[in-house]
């Protein structure tokens, strides 16, 4: 079963950090795992006891606040271990698209699978990343779960802001009278979403380490998200856990350790990172340092996009509680207009001194697949730098593909770094 | 005789009005009374209001032929094909009579394809709106507010205050378009429609490329003349509705036509979506009212609400009497691929018949289409009424 799956295999790399601990990986990482392995237990405890869950691909914060327990659905179907499982569910027994992103297929496919808790409430926004959110949505229909929506919208400025602070109300108000039980408490809101903040502002300290050279951090901490408390039983600690991060990262920045060996190559890398050990082995091999992960959140939570809780400047008001949950939708630059991705991209690149970049495009994923001829064109244009078009895929259907992918990256690094001189 | 033959042509050439041969005259000749033309990619965009600043909105077709060389230097192929066919049209200098552009969010590669245009073509004008999917009064004031911010970048743009009278006239000209369209599908509720559904798409698709008041005038005149044509189909061919989006092609409903039966009824977003609904000519405010018709006219796919886009696919089916539902889904169409299971399952339930063929944008792989729709028929002449 996919939770017990979870809990062992988190114990497993706790015990092995303990075991055979690697000077090139960070230490606060095997807290990481204790957090996540707090969480999934607690998954586990919640649902014994019967508690309500909910899903969301953007408001969990909200939900909790609510007093429903959060559920992961896209980040759990990450990490399934035998996804072909998932894939016969989702695909071959319900006719769900087989050429979609795989991602969203593995996650629908665990949902339904019974291996996780049936949520009382599924919230999905619109855009950006349709096939998240018709997953979401084909998920809850097809367990009668209740579905409600968010609209993500088009033009950002103030009244987009009341416009989703208004449908979070609403979605507030349909909960309270659909689910015995659930009563939304602002002050919790409050408290998560303020230790959401301290943490991104321990995370953006390391920004200006990244400009080092060589980069403080390896290419597979590099890929490691951002912790966001509110997801979290224990908010406090995941707090902890990311100041301890930034700590021990100024610490190997001034003893001039880097995340590779000998530094030959910066390398930005886009979307999403690369799956499997495999890459991130041979990016270490080959000395390349990966200073900027760019994704939907990166340019926020770096401070390339400065739009933070309590900030009056952008909008020349105080925001109220779900205003400031509905300007943190906001700062997602994933799948929205061209010149949201790519604009701060270009400024991450010229800030860190990055000589390449990997455009890593996911199977299904339009958002970049039709984006990656602007992305390139207006990176050489700008800074003169190539950019790889690596085509990936969560899971392949056979060893083959990863070799195939690990081999034009290769090339593509060699190639790099022999033009660098 | 000589006036039905006279009739019978001016209605062929009001079929073809949306021809690759026939679309650009309507622009070029907008453009030569001295009216800028705004193409637009999405039919959520609000027209009245472009044609209330005395600009032409003018749907956007894409190339109907094969050739996708230029377009996919920016597009994969296994993407949306109305946003790549309509790129290789302007990236060949097709629509080089364009002034501005009008897209909307409806999805990820919707967007893509504005980015891609905008950035390759830079446009005079451009505006991108929410396109309002959840019907709910919230999106409803937040596309009323989007709509006020279209008109007032359509007055810096055009140097024409868009005034409520202004406003009210195109209202009352859409108004009038989406009422001589109902009574056009009226008619295919007989035993013995007097039009077929490939003519019926073309006329549909005509109206988005014309001067709507030109098309209203020309289909008025038609229309006594088509409620007393007779074709000859025979009575016992059964009765299908086509369900889709984007398509704007007549000849993909010819090659279902073809096979022996009658298209009566559509779903789609160029077709029955496109019209239904009217704008409250007696509400205080257009702009308001406007916004309300949007936001309420029939759902399409990429909205959340997937039970009602069913249910009103099971309802049009009932009233049209239809004998069977093709669903001609773009091969590419994220949305329609993820609705599938969920339509079938519903469409069991109501004991529709189903099938769900899938298609390019433009019209090769006819031989495909005519095999799967010839086993359908089969089907259907084999299930007990």
């Amino acid at each position: 079963m996919f939770l017990d799956e979870q809990v062992q295999k988190l114990q497993r790399r706790v015990r092995n950090i303990e075991q055979n601990p690697r000077p090139e990986f960070l230490k606060c990482t095997k807290l990481r795992y204790q957090l996540e392995l707090e969480r999934y237990l607690h998954v586990l405890e919640a649902w014994k006891q019967g508690k309500p869950f909910a899903v969301s691909d953007s408001i969990d914060s909200i939900l909790q606040a609510m007093g429903f327990e959060a559920q992961g659905y896209i980040a759990w179907g990450d990490r399934v271990s035998n996804p072909q499982k998932y894939y016969d569910i989702a695909i071959n027994k319900l006719g769900f698209p087989d050429q979609t992103c795989d991602r969203t297929i593995t996650a629908l496919g665990l949902f339904l699978s019974g291996e996780v808790p049936i949520p009382r409430l599924m919230a999905a926004r619109r855009i950006p990343c349709d096939p998240e959110r018709w997953s979401l949505m084909a998920a809850a229909k097809f367990t009668g779960v209740l579905f409600l929506e968010l609209a993500r919208l088009n033009n950002n400025g103030d009244e987009n802001i009341r416009c989703i602070a208004d449908q979070e109300a609403a979605l507030i108000e349909y909960a309270e009278k659909s689910v015995p039980g659930i009563k939304y408490d602002e002050s919790k809101l409050i408290e998560l979403m303020e230790a959401d903040q301290q943490s991104l502002y321990y995370l953006r300290d390391t920004y200006e380490l990244r400009k080092r050279v060589p980069c403080p951090i390896s290419p597979q901490d590099s890929f490691r998200l951002m912790t966001m408390p509110s997801r979290y039983p224990n908010p406090a600690r995941v707090v902890e856990y990311s100041k301890a991060y930034r700590d021990e990262m100024f610490e190997r920045a001034d003893k001039g350790i880097g995340g590779v060996r000998e530094e030959k190559l910066r390398i930005a890398w886009l979307a999403t990172g690369p799956y499997g050990r495999s890459t991130f082995d041979l990016l270490s091999k080959k000395g390349v340092s990966i200073p900027w992960f760019h994704y939907g959140r990166a340019a926020h939570y770096f401070g390339l996009i400065r739009d933070d809780l309590g900030d009056e400047g952008k909008y020349g008001r105080k925001l109220n509680p779900l205003e400031e949950m509905a300007r943190f939708f906001n700062t997602n630059t994933w799948a929205g207009p061209s010149t949201d991705w790519v604009d701060p991209l270009i400024k991450a690149c010229r800030d860190l001194k990055i000589d390449a970049v990997v455009d890593f495009l996911q199977v299904g994923c339009i958002p970049t697949i039709n984006l990656k001829r602007i992305t390139a064109q207006r990176l050489k244009e700008e800074l003169g730098i190539p950019t790889l078009d690596l085509e990936g895929r969560e899971h392949f259907a056979t060893e083959a593909g990863t070799i195939n992918m690990n081999k034009k990256l290769e090339e593509f690094i060699d190639m790099c770094i022999a033009n660098k001189g | 005789m000589a006036d039905m033959e006279a009739l019978e042509r001016e209605l062929v050439s009001l079929v073809q009005g949306n021809s690759p041969e026939n679309r650009r005259k309507f622009a070029l000749q907008a453009k030569s009374d001295g009216r800028k033309v705004i193409g637009l990619l999405c039919t959520y965009a609000p027209e009245e209001v472009i044609y209330a600043a005395g600009m032409l909105p003018w749907r956007v077709t894409g190339t109907w032929d094969s050739n996708l060389g230029k377009a996919t230097v920016y597009r994969d192929m296994d993407s949306c094909r109305y946003c790549t066919h309509a790129l290789e049209a302007l990236l060949r200098g097709q629509m080089e009579f364009l002034d501005g552009v009008v897209d909307s969010d409806w999805d990820d590669d919707r967007r893509r394809v504005f980015d891609t245009w905008v950035y390759v073509s830079k446009p005079a004008f451009t505006a991108t709106f929410t396109a309002p999917k959840s019907k709910s009064e919230i999106m409803e004031r937040y596309f009323c507010r989007e709509m006020a911010q279209i008109i007032s970048s359509l007055e810096d743009f055009s140097g024409t205050r868009i005034t409520n009278d202004r406003l009210w006239q195109a209202v009352k000209v859409y108004n009038k378009t989406r009422r001589l369209l109902l009574r056009l599908y009226e008619l295919r509720k007989r035993a013995a429609p007097p039009v077929t559904g490939a003519e019926v798409l073309g006329i549909v698709t005509a109206s988005t490329v014309m001067d709507k008041a030109d098309f209203n005038n020309r289909l008025e005149r038609l229309l006594p003349y088509i409620e007393s044509r007779v074709l000859p189909h025979t009575r016992a061919e059964p009765r299908i509705m086509v369900s889709s989006d984007m398509l704007d092609n007549p000849r993909f409903i010819e090659i279902i036509e073809g096979e022996g039966c009658k298209v009566v009824m559509d779903d789609l977003d160029t077709g029955s979506r496109y019209f239904h609904r009217l704008v409250d000519e007696n509400a205080d405010d257009p702009v308001s009212a406007i916004a309300h018709r949007y936001c309420w006219r029939p759902a399409d796919p990429v909205g959340f609400n997937w039970e009602e886009q069913i249910q009103q696919i099971i309802e049009w089916a009932r009233d049209w009497r239809c004998d069977g539902v093709i669903e001609l889904y773009e091969s590419f169409s994220p949305a329609r691929r993820w609705r599938a299971p969920f339509l079938v399952r519903e469409l069991g339930r109501a004991a529709i018949p189903l099938t769900r063929i899938a298609r390019g944008y433009d019209a090769g792989g006819a031989e495909q289409i005519k095999t799967r729709v010839g086993a359908f028929l089969e089907m259907l002449a084999k299930t007990p009424v």
